[in-house]
């Protein structure tokens, strides 16, 4: 009889961490799917800001080339439970906001271009918009610590391995934002 | 247009003093006496406040200092009458003391005190009458043209329409029967609408002989405009415990948001019907700034709710605002001047710490 209820015991317990780990999983689906209707936002914003900003940019050509080729391999479909197809995902996403970025900084040196009304206001929406994606991106990354630490201590990790659970990805800030500044370039 | 002053960086109201001579504050004593029952006739020497970058003396000179006049023949009417009062009460209060100390020596019950203090209650509400009514006038008044240095939108009521039961939206209301509120000021600063009253909540609890009247909330309740409309609703109330906090999760079926701050995670705890947006909301800076907040108003049971395209403050306080000045002195309103002033730079300051002119990224 004891065995029993250990056994009951044992195997409740089992089922309610299972439970957890496939909520955590889902929960880091769901902040996954937000960040994704940012990026999209996003994407829908940039044939704007390009279409202002060719007028001016005559010789950034290839920078807007890039921003072009990298939205559309952003805005290609993914598997989102596979976590490498994840992290491919958000590498093109933050690649995009780096080179969004440096547009932005060029827009700097273009008078012209940035006392353009449209220009300005594009660059608003634009600043909303990255400022929805940064907290898309807090939520997903805690949803996803919470997943990573639920399926990669023991026994979690036997449990999520008996599910499929598996890690996922963090969505980290693009490699350029993290470059040091160079300082000199901007006192020279 | 809206006439906002710029009060420039740094100014501290709190420091700031005007010059009128010393005149000598007579007391209830002194008014028993018969001193004190004469107009005041001194001057009124206004030294302008450094740092204020909109003069406030002009505006003295036009709108209040032609007040004075009309309002010491006011205030030493309602002296006369405060005297004339007090020797009513004084010899009720001396017969209730004595009558109470008779009863209780005679029957041994200490319920026979109730009728004294009713009595004493009673005359002393009656006899405070005149003093009441003269604050009143110039609460509304004087206040109103004290306001309107901060712009011509800004008005003042001593009871204001920011009730309780409208603010229930926000979800931060706790559960009270009944509301008294009092000083209810409305105007635009930096173009963020504001607006403040002073409520106290209350609720009865027990029954029969257990009966009592418990006070929910008592404090500030400010709500001020934001610069956009929130889909979802963000609550930041103080930490109450694991247990607490799981429990309000699960009654006000909202979700709590971890963040990553563990300062102010320690301090309060956020919950929301929109995980991201309460992110959106909450960037560390505002964290910051939330905190910032928390330790001006030395309380860490500061409550907020982003709902609509409003935010609400509850900010607790024992503290009674916008009161008068001493009848006993002058009607030159300078300790009124130097109260709105404070009260109001509190206010700005608000705006200030938690940026909320700003447009984006909050």
């Amino acid at each position: 009889m004891t065995t029993l209820v250990v056994i009951g015991v044992v195997l409740v317990g089992l089922y309610l961490w299972y439970a957890s780990i496939i909520g955590k999983r889902n929960k880091a689906l769901e902040a996954l799917s937000g960040i994704d209707v940012q990026l999209k936002k996003r994407s829908n914003l940039i044939p704007n800001i390009l279409t202002i900003a060719k007028k001016f940019l005559e010789h950034e050509k290839t920078l807007l080339t890039d921003i072009t080729e990298l939205r559309s391999r952003a805005d290609q479909d993914y598997d989102p439970k596979d976590a490498g197809a994840v992290k491919d995902h958000l590498g093109l996403a933050g690649q995009l906001a780096g080179k969004m970025g440096q547009l932005m900084i060029t827009v700097e040196d273009y008078p012209d271009l940035k006392s353009d009304q449209t220009m300005i206001q594009a660059q608003q929406s634009y600043n909303e918009v990255e400022a929805q994606i940064a907290a898309a991106r807090r939520f997903y990354n805690s949803s996803v610590t919470a997943l990573n630490n639920a399926v990669q201590i023991f026994p979690g990790n036997l449990i999520a391995q008996f599910a499929g659970v598996v890690s996922m990805p963090f969505y980290e800030a693009d490699e350029t934002a993290r470059e040091p500044v160079n300082a000199s370039e901007f006192l020279d | 247009m809206s006439l906002i002053p710029n009060f420039g960086s740094g100014v501290n109201f709190r420091n700031l003093d005007f010059d009128i001579p010393d005149v000598d504050t007579v007391g209830v004593f002194g008014l028993l006496a018969g001193k004190g029952l004469k107009p005041y006739d001194g001057a009124v020497n206004f030294i302008e406040p450094e740092g204020l970058l909109q003069p406030f003396a002009p505006h003295y000179e036009n709108f209040i200092r032609p007040k004075i006049n009309e309002f010491e023949s006011l205030r030493i009417k309602a002296l006369i009458e405060f005297r004339r009062n007090l020797f009513v009460l004084i010899p009720v209060v001396i017969l209730s003391v004595l009558g109470t100390v008779f009863l209780i020596a005679s029957f041994t019950d200490i319920r026979l005190v109730m009728p004294g203090i009713i009595v004493i209650a009673i005359v002393g509400y009656w006899a405070a009458g005149p003093v009441k009514r003269f604050e009143s006038a110039i609460k509304s008044e004087i206040y109103p043209l004290i306001f309107s240095y901060f712009g011509e939108d800004f008005v003042y009521q001593e009871h204001g329409p920011l009730s309780a039961k409208s603010l229930e939206p926000s979800d931060i209301i706790p559960y009270f029967e009944d509301e008294s509120r009092e000083d209810y000021v409305k105007g635009t600063y930096k173009e963020v609408t504001l607006e403040l009253t002073e409520s106290k909540l209350t609720k009865e609890t027990g029954s029969g002989k257990n009966r009592r009247t418990v006070t929910v909330f008592r404090g500030l309740f400010i709500r001020l405009s934001m610069n956009k409309d929130f889909s979802g609703k963000t609550l930041i109330k103080k930490d109450s415990g694991r247990l607490g906090n799981w429990l309000s999760d699960k009654f006000q079926s909202k979700e709590n948001v971890k963040l990553e701050d563990p300062v102010f995670e320690k301090k309060f705890e956020v919950f929301s019907t929109d995980q991201i947006e309460a992110r959106y909301l909450l960037t560390p800076s505002m964290m910051e700034r939330l905190l910032s907040l928390a330790n001006i108003f030395r309380t860490g049971a500061l409550q907020c709710s982003f709902y609509n395209d409003k935010l609400l403050l509850m900010i607790p306080s024992d503290h009674d605002r916008f009161e008068t000045g001493s009848i006993f002195k002058p009607a030159t309103f300078v300790e009124e001047i130097n109260t709105i002033l404070k009260e109001l730079s509190l206010l700005f300051q608000i705006i200030d710490v938690l940026k909320l002119d700003q447009r984006t990224g909050l």
